[in-house]
């Protein structure tokens, strides 16, 4: 490359640059969809929270309707965009036209032209942004009315700038609406374990490792409404989300909360006041709570009223008046334009070419509910179990117990894992359906089967660590994953 | 000259530099060989047994000193704070009204724990780097007395008993704790602690007093171990309870709690036993709060939230009303406040089976944690006023102590001491090693298993290439400059090798410290001095005859009945002056079923005497069991014609170094 | 407080059957139970014994030593355990789930300035402190051997006696010295007993008598049997009277020495010995077990019975063949007074003692006994 060229290019990016600020202080990433449109029959969910013509837009201060600024222009829908840490780039849902598949793009923050980062078979949606710039999203779209009853459930990806996704997770319902948490672990909506089609299918909050590893649960397992939604952490120590009695499209949702310290206690009402109808809600630099919310027919305002953004204020009695709207569209999301403080990294143990991982249960007996599990009789082997090759869970094999009721293993990774805890006599004394995975390599431990949530484990050392690990193989025919990462 | 006649000399040249290089190589090797007694050893450098000066050692230079605030007393009327400047040597006179140091004290010795009597008008200073406490006058902060106690007294309490005055001093270098009369000024009795007893409480106006141990300790390795409380009546010198905290260490905070008849230890619960597969809900440690009530029982409970730690709590106040209690966090720079009636309340509802899984519970401390103050750096000691309407801060690494309103638990100010030493990069690089930011969750700190640079006595199960393959005791990182490789496998030829990505792997479970903090790092870690285990009254005065004694044996290159040692197989061989470390991997015997390898790193014996255990997982209780247990074949040294005499003398010259 | 149990005794304990007084020994002067002392005796008599047994609580019926702690707690060295009395008469055993280094405890001693007990054993000697045992074997730390006979707490450093030599623990150093055969006048390191001195530590020594130790100057002293015989007395009140020593005891300048051959006693400020045999003194048995000294007066537990002196008068309680209990009186000058007790010591066999002005405990092969003290003023009054 000459002098030359390289001033040329030079110039040309300084150029750019300045024809792309920095969007002002203060300024606000929304997603807005035509208002008083009805929808179209819709092919997945993304058509259906998003219609033609959808679009995210930027809104600078003083936030008029006329200040608007398309970021997803020359696209047929777009939406749930999300901030980089530095603030300046948005990240967001678009396709290109009616008929293309949804996928990622991004969009410098003070404006330009969007450019799509996936190339998703089935599509991409809900980006998030984690440690170091990495984009996560989920992948494939449902159709519209199967996110979480797809046979091919969407599962949370991760993606270098320039480099192929890796797949995070393998929940068998599907991973959505992933968002970073501060601690680099990577917090999305998943269904809590249950037993296939006919068990209850209740949507929940889970966290992982940002390279897929240590799936934990976060909050709503025991607790939860039926749907979750939006997840987003405040600066206070607590995790906004959407509760709904439904997951479907047309439930009204309204904003709930937890507190990081303790999430399976503290499930509480995130206003004041009634949130019926609330479409997003995330923090402010300043503390405030920025929500999105459909106020047809709320006190004040008429059924003609559209979604409104609200900046709320900690503890506020009531709504208040809206922050912005614009009678022609919905503005359905909002996020602020701000840097933040990135989250952590997380150095991964993962092992591409590894197989399986470890896995080591402190002890199987250790319940917070033996009797409701089977009694409290001691188990002497577990059974694994494998949702692989088909969609009934597979026997994997047993691995033995030892006497102080530890186990360990070696299992294969990349496939969704239940356990039976068995007795003696071969009864199961506890059962958990296949939700949880290994990544390959992984190392991962839990205290106990079905054991009290956020508990520490007790400070002794397990027998099964004694001995080399028993390893399971997964049949031939099952050895090809669900969903190959593309 | 020609060019051929060049070339011919050059080649001339080359041949004959090859020549001198192959025979000295072939020299060196053999020297190498001969003088370690071994074979196939492979190729080294001739650092490892030359070249190396204890006394070019970084923590053998002079140093920048800072004024980092340790103890803090506030006189009876609180008008008054004095403050121990422990690297300064002095001790420091400050204005509760203006926040302005008002004079110093000149105390030699590194003071550390103050007190003062009940009228204010003597203050008694801790002196850990001379073994002393020193007796000043409040009206001028002249040092009217002086008395020697046991090694590193690192705090000190003032009561009256039935029997007169009292003086209870902690001394975490000898492991007990001195009590003291002061009319006259004597030593009444010296009780056995536990491991490292670092700081005390008066209890029921003196008839108790109860002394935290610091490090934990445990019968056997893979048992789990505890920490003591001592408590005992400083008018008789009697130990009324040692009450045993299971599964902690680094408890280096206890506070009294008036009306409710509780002791109260800040302290970290280890999981050391289990192998470290993640940080999560307090897998490797969490920070609690352990209650010890009149009846002798004691309860643990969390100071971390689910999703959030606060690790190496250390100092810890409780309210005059008995009602709240402050603990101080140097990890995460915070103090977090304690309801202490919500606790009450709590424990007062819960069942046995309930408290003695309270400190499992990662989101217990919801109940009774009501506020987080943030901090400087490092926060460590705390005093209350005697009304309890001013907390005072002593911020470590910030060389300043923060004021704080109890009631709204807003800050007041600062009192400043010093700048910090911004521009120190070892100042800089112990901020790394005592903030917890580097962990996944903020979960704990290097100071967490290396309180002040030294161990916590306990093995660790790391993951790296299995679960149960790999169980370490904790190194000392006291005198460590000079000793690379590190890591018992001797893998990683420097700190920021140890402490890196590795470390962020199988430890941390985070990014890792990125290069210039680790650079900072690894220069603090250099300028760590050797843990001194010698009393101070000994220091310089040579070696006792039985220290004599075990030093001859252990330089012996012959058997008491003239029967040559192999140089293999002594003790200098691979231990070797000046660091007692030839810095190779050496076979002695200890490879269990699950070590990979059957060498090991030499470890330097600089301050050996107060790491223990030994060997590399730890399963040497004391030093006497290196040989009277776990030595096999004279494979780690000859000691089979040794006498019980002599390995009790060796031990004892092994305590000096 | 002074430590006491019994050494080779206890070895013996499962083998001697000797535990009453072979027929024919006393005879009981009158069946008058009640009859009065004709003069004072300068120590305190026993009127009456309360006995314990397994029955009762004990961990086990073989007694090793006993011990009154400043506190007022009565501590036991059992063949099953460490035990203490408490202040409701009940026993509670500590054993090794405890801390304790072995069940089998041969000695015990109070730290006079902590209060502190340290506890002899059949493998190690443990220290309770606070409610904890913490143990020092001779693998883990430098006593010299696991067994240790006897336990004494001198001036800041525990003596321990063992057969590889008296171990010497300096509790501020954390150091140990071990005296034996190579460094001090021993001619084998089997040490029995340890007794504190003015100064001194006296280590009564397996056929090497007593060994007197300064341990400010290093320097030693040994105290021999000078006719070298312990078959026979040769030269009386010149010297040890065996160098069989099976304890040692010393208080108020007395040192008292037991053996399997008799009594000795060495006054330091006279620097004169005297000796007693079964034969031809008061003394009971010339197999000694122990000896607790308290003033000028010892108190020596022998395999027939327990024998009180200060040199001069004596009471010896003993156990008849028909299972009774005597004491009997010797005044200088006067004829041996015996008479029945209405109560007994729980066993012939007795291996340590305790005393003091108001009270006394016996630790038998079978129980312990609690002895009550007759009003001395009633006696006195009555002759």
């Amino acid at each position: 490359m000459t002098p030359r060229t390289c001033a040329l290019l030079g110039a040309a990016a300084l150029l750019m640059a300045a024809c792309h600020p920095e969007a002002p202080r203060g300024s606000l990433v929304l997603t807005q969809v035509p208002a008083g449109v009805a929808p179209p029959p819709a092919a997945t969910v993304m058509d259906v929270r998003y219609p033609p013509g959808s679009r995210v837009v930027l809104l600078s201060p003083p936030l008029r309707t006329d200040a608007a600024e398309v970021l997803s222009g020359g696209l047929a829908a777009a939406g749930d965009p999300c901030v980089s840490w530095d603030g300046r780039w948005v990240y967001f849902a678009g396709k290109a036209a009616e008929s293309s598949e949804w996928q990622i793009y991004r969009v410098r923050a003070g404006g330009g032209s969007p450019e799509r980062v996936t190339r998703m078979p089935g599509g991409a949606m809900d980006p998030a942004v984690a440690a170091h710039g990495e984009l996560v999203f989920s992948s494939p779209v449902p159709k519209a009315g199967r996110q979480w009853t797809s046979p091919e459930p969407a599962a949370l990806y991760g993606q270098w700038p320039g480099q192929a996704p890796r797949r995070l997770t393998f929940a068998p319902d599907g991973a959505a609406d992933a968002t970073a948490l501060r601690d680099g672990r990577i917090l999305f909506v998943s269904a809590a374990a249950h037993d296939g089609p006919r068990g209850r299918r209740h949507l929940c909050l889970f966290t992982i490792n940002n390279d897929g590893t240590e799936i934990a649960a976060y909050a709503g397992q025991d607790d939860g409404v039926d749907a979750v939604r939006r997840p987003r952490e405040l600066g206070d120590g607590r995790i906004a989300f959407l509760a709904a009695r439904s997951d479907a499209p047309e439930a009204r949702d309204w904003a709930e909360c937890v507190r990081s310290a303790a999430p399976f206690a503290t499930r509480a009402n995130l206003f004041a006041f009634p949130s019926q109808g609330c479409r997003s809600v995330g923090p402010t630099p300043e503390g405030d709570l920025l929500a999105c919310v459909d106020t047809r027919g709320m006190e004040g305002r008429s059924m003609a009223a559209n979604a409104a953004v609200y900046r709320v204020a900690p503890g506020a009695a009531a709504l208040g008046a809206p922050v912005f709207e614009d009678p022609r569209w919905d503005s359905i999301e909002a996020t602020c334009v701000a840097r933040r403080d990135e989250p952590s990294g997380h150095t991964s143990i993962v092992m591409p070419g590894a197989t399986h991982g470890t896995i080591l249960c402190l002890n199987v007996n250790d319940s917070c509910d033996p009797e409701q599990d089977g009694g409290s009789g001691r188990a002497t082997q577990l059974r694994v179990t494998v949702l692989a090759g088909g969609a009934q869970p597979r026997v994997l094999g047993t691995v033995p117990v030892a006497s102080d009721g530890s186990m360990l293993a070696r299992l294969p990774s990349g496939v969704p894992l239940g356990f039976d805890a068995l007795d003696a006599a071969g009864r199961v004394l506890r059962h958990q359906p296949p939700v949880v995975w290994l990544q390959p390599g992984e190392i991962r431990a839990c205290v106990g089967c079905h054991e009290p949530r956020n508990h520490s484990p007790r400070n002794v050392r397990p027998q099964a660590v004694q001995a080399e690990p028993q390893r399971l193989d997964l049949p031939p025919e099952a050895a090809t994953p669900r969903t190959p990462a593309p | 000259m020609t060019p051929r006649r060049i070339a011919l000399r050059a080649a001339q040249v080359v041949i004959a530099a090859a020549a001198v290089a192959l025979a000295g190589g072939f020299t060196a090797r053999t020297h190498q060989r001969i003088m370690t007694g071994r074979p196939n050893l492979a190729v080294t450098t001739c650092t490892h047994c030359h070249l190396r000066s204890a006394f070019k050692l970084p923590w053998q230079k002079p140093r920048p000193h800072h004024d980092s605030p340790g103890g803090i007393a506030v006189s009876p009327d609180g008008r008054t704070l004095y403050i121990a400047l422990d690297d300064k040597d002095e001790v420091a006179e400050a204005d509760s009204a203006t926040l302005a140091v008002i004079r110093m004290a000149r105390v030699p010795g590194g003071p550390f724990g103050l007190a003062l009597d009940a009228q204010g008008k003597r203050l008694f200073v801790a002196c850990p780097q001379q073994d002393r406490v020193a007796v000043l006058d409040t009206r001028d902060l002249a040092e009217v007395a002086s008395i020697g106690v046991g090694v590193r007294p690192t705090d000190v309490v003032y009561c009256q008993t039935r029997d007169g005055e009292r003086l209870v001093v902690p001394n975490s270098g000898s492991d007990d704790i001195s009590i003291l009369t002061l009319s006259p000024l004597a030593e009444l009795a010296r009780v056995a602690a536990g491991r490292e007893p670092y700081a005390a409480a008066v209890l029921d106006g003196g008839r108790r007093v109860a002394v935290a141990n610091r490090m934990a300790t445990h019968d056997q390795m893979l048992t789990a171990p505890a920490s003591e409380v001592t408590v005992l009546d400083p008018a008789s010198s009697r130990v009324l309870d040692r009450l045993a905290l299971d599964s902690a260490h680094l408890a280096e905070g206890i506070a009294a709690v008036p009306g409710k008849g509780w002791v109260l230890n800040s302290m970290v619960r280890v999981r050391n036993l289990v192998p470290i597969t993640q940080v999560k809900d307090g897998w490797v440690m969490a920070s609690g709060l352990a209650i010890s009530r009149a009846d002798g029982q004691v309860t643990q409970v969390p100071l971390d939230e689910a999703n959030a730690y606060f690790p190496d709590p250390s100092g810890i106040v409780a309210s005059p009303d008995g009602r709240r209690a402050f603990v101080a966090s140097g990890g995460s720079d915070v103090v977090t406040v304690v309801d202490l009636d919500r606790l009450g309340s709590w424990l007062a509802g819960s069942s046995a089976a309930d408290r003695d899984d309270a400190i499992l519970d990662m989101a217990l401390s919801c109940r009774y944690v009501v506020a987080r103050i943030p901090t400087g750096c490092d926060p460590r000691h705390l005093a209350l006023s005697p009304d309890g309407r001013r907390l005072y801060v002593a911020e470590r690494l910030d060389d300043s102590v923060l004021v704080v309103d109890t009631a709204s638990l807003k800050p007041l100010g600062r009192i400043v001491l010093g700048d910090g030493g911004r521009d120190d990069p070892i100042r800089q690089g112990e901020r790394v090693f005592t903030r917890a930011r580097y962990t996944f969750q903020g979960g704990f700190s290097c100071r967490s298993c290396h309180p002040d640079g030294h161990v916590d006595g306990l093995s660790y199960d790391f993951d790296g290439s299995g679960v149960g393959d790999n169980l370490l005791a904790n190194r000392s990182l006291c005198g460590v400059a000079g000793t690379e490789p590190f890591k018992w496998n001797g893998k990683n030829p420097t700190l920021q090798f140890q402490d890196g990505p590795r470390f962020a792997r199988v430890l941390m479970r985070t990014d890792p410290i990125p290069d210039p903090q680790l650079d900072e790092l690894a220069t603090f870690l250099v300028n760590l001095p050797p843990t001194r285990t010698m009393p101070w009254s000994q220091v310089g005065k040579g070696l006792t005859p039985a220290q004599q004694s075990g030093r001859a044996l252990f330089f012996a290159t012959k058997r008491t009945d003239g029967t040559p040692i192999p140089r293999a197989l002594r003790c200098q061989t691979c231990h070797r002056p000046p660091l007692y470390t030839n810095r190779l991997i050496s076979s002695v015997g200890t490879q269990s079923p699950r070590d990979p390898k059957e060498g090991f790193d030499t470890p330097h014996l600089i301050g050996v005497g107060a790491v223990g255990p030994y060997l590399h997982d730890g399963r040497a209780k004391t030093l006497e069991e290196i040989w009277t247990v776990y030595q096999h074949d004279d494979l780690h040294g000859v000691s089979s014609y040794w006498s019980k005499e002599q390995l009790n003398d060796l031990v004892e010259f092994l305590k000096t170094l | 407080m002074k430590p006491h149990r019994s050494p080779l005794g206890l070895a013996l304990l499962g083998l001697t059957a000797a535990l009453s007084l072979p027929p024919g020994t006393w005879a009981a002067d009158r069946a008058d139970l009640a009859r009065p002392e004709p003069a004072p005796l300068p120590f305190p008599l026993v009127a009456r014994f309360e006995n314990f047994g397994e029955k009762d609580g004990l961990p086990s019926h073989k007694i090793h030593c006993v011990l009154k702690a400043s506190d007022g707690r009565l501590w036991l060295g059992t063949g099953n355990g460490l035990c203490v009395r408490g202040a409701d008469g009940r026993f509670r055993r500590y054993g090794p789930e405890d801390g304790l280094s072995h069940p089998a405890v041969l000695s015990i001693a109070e730290d006079p300035r902590t209060g502190d007990l340290w506890i002899a054993t059949m493998r190690g000697l443990s220290r309770l402190s606070g409610g904890r045992f913490t143990s020092f074997t001779q693998t883990d730390s430098g006593l010299p051997n696991n067994v240790v006979y006897g336990v004494a707490v001198v001036d800041g450093t525990v003596w321990a006696a063992t057969p590889a030599g008296a171990g010497a623990y300096n509790i501020r150093e954390k150091s140990w010295k071990i005296y034996d055969h190579n460094n001090a006048p021993m001619e084998e390191p089997w040490c029995y007993a340890i007794a504190p001195g003015r100064d001194v530590v006296y280590i009564g020594v397996w056929a090497g008598g007593i060994v007197e130790h300064d341990p400010r100057l290093g320097s030693f002293k040994a105290y021999r049997d000078p006719d070298g015989d312990f078959q026979f007395q040769l030269t009386p009140d010149s010297g040890p009277i065996a160098d069989i020593t099976s304890w040692v005891a010393y208080d108020d300048g007395i040192l008292w020495q037991a053996t399997y051959f008799g009594l000795s006693r060495y006054d330091t400020q006279e620097a004169t010995w005297r000796t007693w045999v079964q034969d031809k003194t008061p003394l009971v048995s010339n197999f000694i077990n122990s000896v607790f000294a308290r003033g000028h007066v010892a108190w020596v537990s022998t395999d027939r019975g327990a024998c009180v002196t200060d040199g001069t008068t004596w009471a010896t309680y003993a156990v008849d063949e028909q299972g009774r209990g005597l004491v009997r009186i010797d005044r200088p000058g006067g004829a041996p007074e015996t008479r029945r007790m209405a109560t007994r010591l729980a066993d012939g066999f007795v291996t340590a003692i305790w005393a003091d002005d108001h009270e006394a405990w016996f630790a038998t092969s079978n129980g312990l006994s609690h002895a009550v003290f007759a009003n001395q003023a009633a006696v006195a009054a009555n002759p």
